[in-house]
């Protein structure tokens, strides 16, 4: 056996969490699993944040999980300069991000260019500490990313997220 | 805060309602691995695979 570990999003003005998500589509609204075709961004403008985390529903009869690591793969997309931000960071992280409703305006301290390969240490932490761990079911801090946009942009990318922890038996 | 199973569409008030809950697309509880590879994570052991050896050679350091 060995740990049983989701991806949930927070939603909405009352934190809806939904479990196990199927995507993390980014687009003009604040939705889970949302689909970007019939909520695209218009160019120059942020796409709403997405809450999410990484969540442990059972050890298995693992000690521990850890060394949190987010990343994106794949380009943005074309027409214009485009970043895709977050509070994950590996160095000078600034604690778990608290939740609020979902914006398509800039959020405090969601402002790291999300890496574009595996980082060399973790870069999302458990209870406001990269160095922290799960022991038994519980969450990782909240991953905040959002994409922004120039005037330039052309419609449409695909990228991928990359959610990553290790488990120690 | 309210929880929602987004495979079969559940609604909880905690969540340890959620992960006690038989899902109605998998058949299983979301603390079984099994939940996730019928679900959304067809490849999930294969992920579990390479997260446990990364924490074995972190042990090993």
């Amino acid at each position: 056996m060995a740990a049983t570990v989701e991806i949930d999003e927070a939603n909405g003005a009352g934190e809806t969490l939904t479990h196990n998500i199927s995507n993390t589509n980014m687009g003009s609204t604040d939705a889970v699993n949302l689909d970007p075709v019939a909520n695209p961004i218009t160019p120059g403008n942020r796409t709403y944040i997405k809450y999410q985390k990484i969540h442990v529903t059972a050890m298995g009869g693992s000690s521990k999980i850890d060394n949190l690591k987010i990343w994106r793969t794949g380009a943005l997309g074309t027409g214009g300069t485009h970043t895709h931000v977050t509070n994950a960071r590996t160095a000078a992280y600034g604690g778990a991000l608290a939740y609020a409703t979902p914006v398509d305006t800039a959020v405090s301290g969601v402002d790291q260019t999300i890496p574009t390969s595996e980082p060399g240490s973790a870069n999302l932490g458990i209870s406001g500490s990269l160095s922290g761990s799960l022991t038994g079911t519980g969450s990782s801090d909240y991953l905040g990313h959002q994409i922004t946009t120039d005037g330039s942009a052309t419609a449409g990318s695909t990228s991928t997220m990359n959610y990553q922890y290790d488990e120690t038996a | 805060m309210k929880h929602i199973c987004n495979p079969c569409g559940g609604e909880f008030d905690t969540e340890e309602e959620y992960i006690d809950h038989t899902c109605e697309k998998s058949g299983t509880t979301p603390a079984d691995p099994e939940n996730l590879v019928k679900t959304t994570t067809p490849n999930f052991f294969y992920i579990s695979e390479k997260a446990l050896e990364r924490g074995a050679e972190r042990e090993e350091e």
